[in-house]
């Protein structure tokens, strides 16, 4: 008998990083399901495994990591109505940007990095989920579907933001460098006419971030959906209660 | 929320990381402790092991601020379960919309009413998620919770908002030591009763001369409905806490 396999190998991800890695969706997962999702991804020969779940299934959220599924995101999606927002007093203008842009946005890349859950697994590391950022922002510049949203000043730029032409649009990127110039309000403004004025979804904010949770909040955003990320090394033996740290 | 009055979490320094906690213990008929995961190295963590088990504790409950991911997935790897991300949120009090509902104090007379719909809250526990604990431990923590909001003690209230005389939302609240509002229910959501018992919260911080942030939570990060009905009231995320537990002997391992 067959049956549909529970894990998809992720090439670009794979090639990217240079190991083999896979995503598996754990929604529902009883300690049987998750034997069969080690199995399966040792036959595929993966290093690391990428599971996403709701967060309202909280049996297989805590099961998981007795599976040595270790918990690396919460990341919560917000929406809002269409209308236009107002950028706000003194905001900065806000352009699509370009490849020479990229080059020049080391420092948020930066920033980027430390938040990301690639450079909070030491498996990864900072260095890794920077190099992830730049491919991804050449990517938002590159697609005609996605794109590169920039703040600047006389300085430089000033904030950044990666938008997708989804249905319904959404902001999957977004970072400043310069706080209190409005430069993040601005780009949320910028996203929303770049949308056309219609509904816009900002996913997956990280729920440890904040921040960009009360900027969402003041931009007229509200939380619509959250999801857990995990990352599940396939050579690692999850420990458990009995036994020691060392 | 915030489910036993001994939870919050200390910046004590390691030689004060562990400390045993008596109510949890008595309640749950386990020996419980509390630890500090802030700035904790895996060296640390195996003497709070070592420490623990030396006490005979059986279950750590740890916390770290949500913002340190790096030692997040660092404790996990040490047999600590993540089974809680908090959102305290807060905001100053004043006006906000609060609905035609009547708010009074709570009485231990209320408490019967209120047992179907903390029944169904107890889920959304952290003590229901871990088979170490359960839901029926969950539902017994939540009623006791109430119950001792609803005797006022150690700073609790309990509120009480009615519509046309009949149950339609309740709240505790703590005073101490920044006033919040710690668990809110509506057995109707929507209907205005949950904003009334948050504008009475404001109204008495005001009266008692608190001048400060009232708090609300903190909230599962995964309750989406709490989330947008704290931001409908004005309220803004402050603080993402982490919370985990770690068993020392296998209750905590579910059915592996």
């Amino acid at each position: 008998m067959t049956s549909a396999r529970r894990v998809q190998v992720l090439d670009w991800d794979s090639a990217f990083f240079g190991f083999p890695i896979g995503r598996v969706q754990l929604d529902g997962a009883t300690a049987e399901v998750l034997a069969e999702i080690e199995r399966e991804a040792a036959e595929l020969g993966l290093r690391c495994l990428y599971g996403s779940l709701h967060p309202a299934d909280t049996e297989a959220a805590y099961l998981a990591q007795t599976f040595g599924h270790r918990l690396i995101e919460v990341g919560v999606s917000f929406a809002r109505p269409a209308g236009r927002l107002d950028p706000g007093p003194g905001a900065p203008a806000v352009r699509e940007g370009t490849m020479e842009d990229v080059e020049r946005l080391e420092g948020a890349i930066q920033v980027l990095g430390r938040w990301s859950r690639y450079g909070a697994d030491p498996r990864f590391g900072p260095d890794q989920a920077c190099r992830m950022y730049r491919a991804w922002l050449e990517r938002a510049v590159r697609d005609e579907r996605r794109a590169l949203l920039v703040t600047e000043d006389d300085d430089g730029i000033t904030g950044l933001a990666t938008v997708n032409a989804g249905d319904p649009p959404y902001m999957d990127l977004v970072a400043t460098t310069k706080p209190g110039t409005g430069a993040a309000r601005a780009l949320f403004a910028g996203f929303v006419d770049w949308a056309g004025g219609g509904v816009t979804v900002a996913r997956y904010a990280a729920a440890r971030n904040v921040a960009i949770f009360r900027l969402l909040e003041k931009c007229g955003y509200s939380a619509n959906d959250v999801r857990y990320t995990f990352h599940r090394w396939l050579d690692e033996q999850p420990m458990h209660g009995g036994e020691h740290g060392h | 929320m915030g489910t036993s009055g001994s939870e919050q979490p200390s910046s004590a320094g390691p030689e004060r990381r562990l400390e045993v906690l008596d109510w949890d213990s008595e309640f749950f008929g386990i020996p419980i402790g509390r630890v500090d995961l802030e700035g904790a190295s895996a060296d640390d963590l195996a003497a709070v092991d070592e420490q623990a088990r030396g006490l005979g504790l059986r279950c750590l409950y740890g916390f770290l601020d949500g913002a340190v991911a790096d030692q997040a997935w660092a404790v996990q790897g040490l047999g600590w379960r993540l089974v809680e991300v908090g959102v305290t949120l807060s905001r100053r009090p004043g006006p906000a919309d609060g609905g035609d509902a009547t708010v009074r104090v709570g009485t231990p007379d209320d408490v019967p009413a209120l047992v179907p719909t903390l029944d169904r809250l107890a889920p959304w526990s952290r003590f229901a998620i871990d088979p170490g604990f359960g839901p029926d431990a969950a539902r017994r923590l939540h009623h006791a919770w109430v119950q001792r909001a609803a005797r006022q003690e150690g700073g609790t209230r309990l509120y009480i908002a009615e519509e046309g005389g009949e149950l339609a939302a309740f709240m505790t609240f703590v005073e101490d030591p920044v006033p919040r509002i710690d668990l809110i229910a509506a057995l109707n959501p929507g209907s205005g009763a949950g904003a009334a018992l948050v504008v009475q919260a404001m109204e008495d911080t005001i009266r008692a001369g608190r001048t400060g942030e009232i708090q609300g939570g903190p909230i599962a990060a995964r309750n989406v409905v709490a989330l947008r009905f704290a931001e409908k009231l004005g309220f803004f995320a402050a603080t993402t806490r982490y919370v985990f537990h770690r068993w020392l002997d296998d209750a905590g391992r579910g059915d592996r």
